[in-house]
């Protein structure tokens, strides 16, 4: 079975960067980390791979300096890793990625029959791009997985919704997008990424080679424009609830509602 | 010159931190050193990835690293235990390094692989009572007894001792006529007169379970020998610079951790209603570490990448140990007084890492034997370069 994880660099959280007078992230400077939940996407590849066979492409869209999260993905099991950067990219919001990340999909030969993705990123945490890469596609879209299971011809999904878990079944193909769950990425061997440097390769993609325009990518290409961003106020305040126990208990309830902390 | 570790290298870090946060805790190397307890779970996993045979092939079970590559690993691994860092310096430096260079293909195939895979922990028996910077003092003995040969002899402060099924033995040996003829054996430890120690209770390092081990009438066959009769001091020199090597980046990483947790406790810790991280005596003292750490650092990465493009690096090597050890016990010596009565206290890591960093300024070359080849080193390219000059 062809299956491809969709995965992103995200800045390590200790260095996150503002760039200057942008309301974006500085990507270039900072070490880069695989976001954590296309980690355990690419986890959950690496277990349907065990079980059923087939190949595993991992797929970002980014700067050059991903390679190495792609390489660490290789390291780790994957067959093949594809890279699209393209400085015409640069100001992409979700819209615009999942038409590229669409558009290289499109290209993958041979297609693949799942298509894994984390459900957000740790850094801009919007949940947007799994399902509209298919939308593009015209693909189902299951999110919030946090196991994906292959039997026949579907795909089921353990889904973690708001107060309910769900099992889902889905036709192939599909886009899912995995949530962090108790299973944990594997260690990867040493010799496994002495390997990777010897034997596997990152192809790198540009624009021309997925046939789309510039102006169909980046800022130009975004619907949405990040018109500001300042860091939200956290204040810090003790309140004392001198009540007997069961009383008390109403309080605390009632000040956590008062705070959206529980519904 | 590049400074930076290539993207291979920064992913082998990566892999490592990784697998020390998950797998070797705080608590786990605490544990370690207050019950001397060794952790044979975090061992095997080690073993699977590779971790054991840092530089073996992969044809035999290894990782196939560089010299560089595995620098990194121990540095890593010992940021997490000074002990477990210790147990894959020793097996990996001076074990299964002398066995790939000097190993015959029969010794390769019937030790390297259960070694290099973790199913087997080698030791390195240099030092006895009356010998350990003097190396050619050693008095055990393999005397020719028929086919086979008979050691005879009493081995001191042997890591990983009580856990090895495999020891690299220097023997005074009488086969080519040589005066104080020195050999190396490889003896399994379930032959008849292979006899361990108690573990030795020691300042530091105490999650390493290191004993004596004696050699009774221990029957041997010749294939057991590694390399030639009569070159062990040659074998002992060679790895020792490898070694070396390994030592400083045990020494780095708990140098490093010494610095971590100077870090994060200055911060917490507040004193005149500030995080003491405020006061300039604070930040001086960790300045000083920070800029100590990094050039360490940059003599162990050089004196690793010497010894991958192979050339001499006995010079580099003897260098890096020197340095980086006697950084590490400055930088905890510093982390303890940052800590207060607290850092004297178990309840935080710091005065384990003081203890540890002082074992790696002891063994494989004293600081002063460092000193030494240091000087000999110099004292023979100041030598050729007089020659030179005067050709």
């Amino acid at each position: 079975m062809e299956i491809t994880v969709c995965m992103k660099q995200v800045p390590q959280e200790a260095e996150i960067r503002w760039e200057e007078g942008r309301w974006s992230l500085d990507r270039r400077s900072v070490p880069g980390r695989i976001n954590p939940q296309d980690l355990e996407a690419l986890e959950v590849a690496l277990q349907l791979k065990e079980a059923h066979g087939g190949r595993i492409t991992v797929l970002s869209m980014g700067p050059l300096q991903a390679e190495e999260s792609l390489m660490e993905a290789l390291a780790m099991g994957a067959e093949r890793a594809v890279l699209i950067s393209d400085p015409a990219l640069a100001g992409s919001d979700t819209l615009a990625t999942s038409r590229v990340l669409a558009a290289a999909l499109r290209k993958l030969d041979p297609t693949p029959a799942i298509i894994l993705c984390g459900s957000r990123s740790s850094d801009s945490d919007t949940g947007q791009v799994g399902p509209q890469v298919a939308e593009e596609l015209g693909l189902l879209y299951g999110g919030y997985a946090l196991e994906v299971e292959i039997r026949q011809e579907h795909v089921y999904l353990l889904r973690r919704l708001d107060r309910r878990i769900q099992r889902l079944r889905m036709r192939f193909p599909a886009v899912v997008g995995v949530l962090k769950a108790p299973r944990r990425p594997r260690h990867i061997p040493l010799g496994a990424i002495e390997e990777a440097f010897e034997r596997k390769e990152c192809l790198v993609w540009n624009l021309r080679d997925l046939g789309l325009e510039p102006g169909e990518v980046g800022s130009q290409g975004s619907a949405t424009v990040v018109v500001g961003l300042r860091k939200p106020e956290h204040g810090r305040q003790g309140r004392v609830i001198a009540l007997p126990p069961h009383q008390a208990v109403e309080a605390i309830l009632e000040a956590l509602r008062e705070h959206y902390a529980i519904v | 010159m590049h400074f930076e570790l290539d993207m291979k290298h920064r992913l082998i870090r990566r892999a490592v931190r990784e697998f020390g946060a998950r797998n070797i805790s705080c608590e786990l190397a605490a544990r370690m050193d207050s019950t001397g307890r060794f952790p044979w779970e975090v061992v095997r996993e080690m073993g699977a990835l590779g971790y054991l045979g840092l530089q073996v092939s992969r044809e035999l079970g290894g990782a196939g690293l560089d010299w560089l590559g595995a620098a990194i690993v121990v540095e890593e691994i010992s940021r997490c235990s000074g002990a477990l860092g210790l147990l894959l310096a020793v097996h990996n430096g001076v074990v299964l390094n002398p066995l790939m260079r000097f190993g015959s293909l029969g010794q390769k195939e019937r030790f390297l692989r259960a070694l290099a895979t973790g199913d087997a922990i080698g030791a390195f028996c240099l030092t006895e009572a009356n010998a350990g910077s003097d190396a050619s003092a050693i008095q055990t003995t393999a005397i020719p007894d028929g086919e086979d040969l008979l050691l005879n002899g009493n081995k001191v402060f042997v890591t990983n001792g009580a856990v090895a099924s495999l020891a690299l033995v220097f023997a005074r040996t009488s086969m080519t006529g040589a005066p104080k003829e020195t050999s190396v054996l490889i003896v399994e430890a379930n032959r008849k007169g292979f006899l361990r120690g108690p573990v030795e209770e020691l300042c530091g390092m105490r999650g390493n379970p290191v004993c004596s081990l004696s050699f009774e009438e221990c029957r041997l066959p010749m294939q057991n020998l590694l390399g030639q009769a009569g070159e062990g001091l040659r074998i002992a020199l060679a790895t020792l610079d490898g070694g070396r090597v390994g030592i400083a980046a045990q020494a780095l990483g708990i140098a490093q951790a010494s610095m971590d947790a100077s870090v994060s406790y200055a911060r917490e810790r507040t004193q005149f209603g500030k995080p003491i991280a405020a006061f300039q005596a604070i930040q001086a003292k960790v300045a000083k570490m920070a800029v100590e750490i990094e050039a360490a650092r940059l003599l162990t990465y050089k004196a690793a990448c010497l010894l991958d493009s192979g050339g001499r690096a006995s010079k580099g090597s003897a260098m890096a140990k020197l340095f980086s050890s006697e950084v590490a016990v400055r930088a905890a010596l510093d982390a303890v007084q940052i800590h207060g009565g607290y850092g004297y206290s178990r309840a935080y890591p710091v005065e384990r890492y003081l203890r540890d960093a002082k074992a790696t300024e002891i063994y494989e070359g004293t600081s002063e034997i460092q000193r030494l080849v240091i000087y000999r080193e110099l004292a023979s390219s100041l030598a050729s370069q007089a020659l030179s000059s005067r050709s």
